[in-house]
């Protein structure tokens, strides 16, 4: 493990990475990295910063599921905890800390309240449910591929078990769908992408494969090291100069070109497409999954007959979707500081911390007097 | 909770003994007084439990404000129900922990709650002590060194392990411990002491940095972790840098004191691992922020954690 | 989001439950989402459910091709050079 964070070999990559940035014309190259995992490894390393050194300028795009999963859910989690008394909401950690108009769950509840669980796994829900019979779980989640099967498998157990008393009140998104409308929607402003390993361990490449074919841009499936990063920009460097754009592997240790055909399976028995309306990039036609008929009664919306106001979060004059592409900054959006807060965000360039527009709010006016830029 | 702090609780009682919100307040000749609640959950942990939590709570909040601690209160509140045995358990490791933090209980109260009213039980100590230094954050000065007692995150994790909730098997144990050992620093040098308790190392470390002209930096490599606390914050995607501990101390020395300061720490089992992490700095830096340069070689600013990573840890 | 940690399995079953190691510290992971896991294995995990099995072969040549950036290999092939890749763990 310690040689994909090695100070040395770090900057060996940096170093390589800067001497073909060089060799492409023009400024900055701009990649987008699209798993929220990536921003995080980003953020957490500081990388950002060196990157920008080596010439790489990274955009964080929409595949950070706590971003762009629209306050309805969040809404109707509150809802949930605060007038049933009879239920338990079982919820991964991140998701309780995202600021809402009405504050996040975390403030909204009490901690001494038994009632909002933080959980690492959607299993530890079911045990949940196995273990307080008299309560009703309800396991509050957003996931892209990643995690959906797992969210999945619980579902088909509770079923198997007969377990009366689970649900789930997932935000469940599909990888594909935002980045086709991102390069549809007019000027994409990037240069390349960088794709997420482990929703690719699970989907193989087949939903970046449009991407090359039809808009001629690179990309490479990475993983989360520094050094699993670095190397993915390496490949997406090596296609641009070749002009022989592909959704490379860069992550060939875990990512099988076909992807895991099994949780495939699970996904398509259990899910159905679904229209979504994503934070700040408006309704993307079969962007989400929904559990099948089959299943209604696992679906905390259709069990408990909750009403996801999901249009109605996206106020007017949201520009995420330009931001995102590179065609518009923070400071061209409408909305920005005056409506859309770090404490009351809107989009997801508010929400996440590497966003631009939360980035820009942290930082206007501020002097860059030092050798790192833009890096919180 | 800042926030409660300063818009409820301040408005309603402030006075100049609360200004600052410190840790302790010095209510003259030389006396220091503390208190804190307990409400961990569970009770009993690898490591320690309420009893030994409370104890050394108190007496590390005396410690780091420069005093001696002498005497401790203790109140204790039971829900119906709560097996004899339980109680027993925790006041034999509440003597324990007076015993080798050298504090006599000195006065108490017990109430007893109906079933429901309160979670098995609550504790809330006070502490006295005599101050014999205080702590200055004016004094603080550029190349001044950060020095970290021991290894970060072993409490947050004796509590995770303890709850037992995700199958987790973890070989570590809470750092629940007096941090008395560090007293005689205080005529050594040292500018300021904080423990590293809720919010973790960089809370801490940003609420030190609001009020200086200076920034802080400190290096990520420098920074002593257990091999448990390593793997349990990758496998459940928590920043050790965030996670509380309840034995350990973060301090803010002069660079010609810091070589014999680290030699005492080091001479007592609870600091063995004690090193010097960072110093005071700017550019890079701008004053008020806190830096960590991270193994990659990459810098990151480190913000105050606002919410809690997991909650009733202490 | 898409957080998983590469682990050892040191238990698989009953059914689809299984224990996994990552440096020392243990926990449990569901193996459903994959077929024929044995104890030795290594594998994705990735909120309590094992999402992937490590390719050990790619997992060694990357681990050898970024050594390599800052230590290259001597340019004999002799024994001592076999004996030190042998060495080298995914």
């Amino acid at each position: 493990m310690e040689p994909f964070r090695d100070k040395k070999i770090i900057g060996c990559l940096l170093r390589e990475l800067a001497r073909l940035t060089a060799r492409v014309p023009g400024s900055a190259v701009r990649i987008m990295e699209i798993c929220g995992t990536h921003t995080m490894t980003l953020h957490r390393y500081g990388l950002k910063s060196l990157l920008a050194k080596a010439g790489i300028d990274m955009v964080s795009g929409p595949g950070c599921p706590v971003c762009i999963t629209p306050d309805a859910y969040h809404e109707a989690a509150l809802d949930l905890l605060t007038n049933r008394d009879d239920l338990i909401l079982a919820a991964f950690g991140d998701m309780t800390r995202v600021p809402t108009r009405r504050g996040s769950l975390q403030q909204a509840v009490p901690a001494r309240g038994s009632r909002l669980r933080i959980v690492y796994s959607p299993g530890e829900s079911l045990e949940l449910a196995r273990r307080n019979p008299s309560r009703g779980v309800v396991f509050f989640g957003a996931g892209f591929e990643t995690t959906i099967p797992s969210i999945g498998l619980t579902v088909r157990q509770a079923r198997r078990e007969r377990l009366p008393n689970y649900s789930v009140l997932a935000a469940l998104w599909l990888i594909g769908p935002p980045l086709r409308a991102l390069c549809e929607a007019g000027e994409v402003k990037i240069d390349g992408f960088l794709y997420p390993g482990h929703v690719s361990a699970v989907t193989g490449r087949k939903p970046f494969e449009f991407i090359p074919v039809e808009f001629g841009l690179p990309g490479a499936i990475a993983g989360f090291e520094p050094a699993d990063i670095l190397l993915g920009l390496r490949s997406i460097l090596g296609q641009m100069l070749d002009g022989k754009p592909e959704v490379a592997n860069a992550y060939g240790r875990v990512v099988r070109p076909e992807g895991n055909v099994r949780a495939q399976k699970i996904m398509a028995s259990l899910f159905e497409p679904r229209d979504a309306a994503w934070r700040g990039l408006g309704r993307i036609p079969r962007s989400g999954l929904t559990l099948k008929a089959a299943y209604a009664r696992y679906d905390a919306v259709r069990r408990h007959g909750l009403i996801l106001n999901e249009a109605s979060s996206d106020p007017p004059g949201c520009r995420c979707g330009e931001i995102l592409r590179g065609s518009a900054s923070p400071s061209d959006c409408p909305l920005f500081s005056v409506k859309c807060r770090p404490d009351a965000p809107y989009g997801p360039c508010m929400v996440s911390y590497e966003g631009a527009c939360l980035i820009h709010f942290k930082y206007a006016g501020k002097e860059k007097n030092h050798g790192w830029t833009k890096t919180a | 909770m800042r926030e409660f702090l300063d818009r409820t609780i301040l408005p309603a009682l402030g006075n100049r003994y609360l200004q600052g919100l410190p840790d302790a307040s010095r209510v003259g000749k030389g006396v220091v007084f503390t208190t804190d609640g307990y409400v961990v959950d569970p009770l009993f942990f690898p490591g320690g439990d309420i009893g030994s939590l409370c104890v050394n709570g108190t007496v590390n909040d005396l410690v780091v404000s420069g005093a001696a601690p002498r005497f401790i209160s203790l109140a204790v509140i039971l829900e119906e129900g709560l097996p004899l045995a339980e109680v027993k358990r925790v006041l034999a490791s509440i003597r324990r922990a007076a015993g080798a933090a050298g504090v006599a209980v000195a006065t108490g109260d017990t109430k007893v709650v109906r079933r429901g009213q309160c979670d098995k039980m609550f504790i809330t100590t006070s502490g006295l002590g005599w101050a014999v230094g205080r702590p200055d954050p004016r004094q603080i000065r550029l190349g001044d060194k950060v020095i970290l007692t021991g290894t970060l995150g072993e409490h947050s994790l004796a509590i995770l392990a303890a709850r037992g909730e995700f199958g987790l098997e973890s070989a570590v144990k809470s750092d629940c411990a007096p941090l008395t050992f560090l007293l005689p620093l205080w005529k050594k040098g040292v500018r300021w002491m904080r423990d590293v308790t809720r919010g973790g190392l960089a809370t801490i470390l940003s609420e030190l940095a609001e009020g200086l002209p200076f920034a802080i930096r400190i290096e990520e490599s420098l920074i002593p972790l257990s091999r448990p606390v390593r793997a349990a914050a990758e496998i459940l995607g928590i920043d050790p840098l965030y996670m509380a501990c309840e034995g350990r101390a973060v301090m803010i020395v002069p660079p010609a004191a810091a070589g014999r300061i680290l030699d005492h720490i080091r001479s007592f089992g609870a600091g063995r691992r004690a090193a010097v992490i960072g110093e005071i700095g700017l550019k890079p830096g701008r004053p008020g922020e806190v830096l960590c340069e991270t193994s990659a070689g990459g810098l990151r600013l480190l913000e105050p954690l606002t919410s809690e990573l997991l909650p009733r840890i202490c | 989001m898409c957080l998983a940690i590469p682990a050892r399995v040191v238990a698989a079953g009953p059914g689809s439950k299984g224990r996994i190691d990552y440096l020392g510290t243990k926990i449990s992971a569901d193996l459903s989402l994959l077929t024929d896991v044995r104890v030795g294995d290594w594998v994705i995990v990735h909120a309590g459910f094992a999402i992937s099995k490590l390719d050990e072969t790619e997992a060694r040549q990357t681990l050898d091709m970024l050594r390599e950036m800052v230590e290259p290999s001597p340019p004999e092939a002799g024994p001592a050079a076999a004996k030190r890749a042998s060495k080298r763990r995914p």
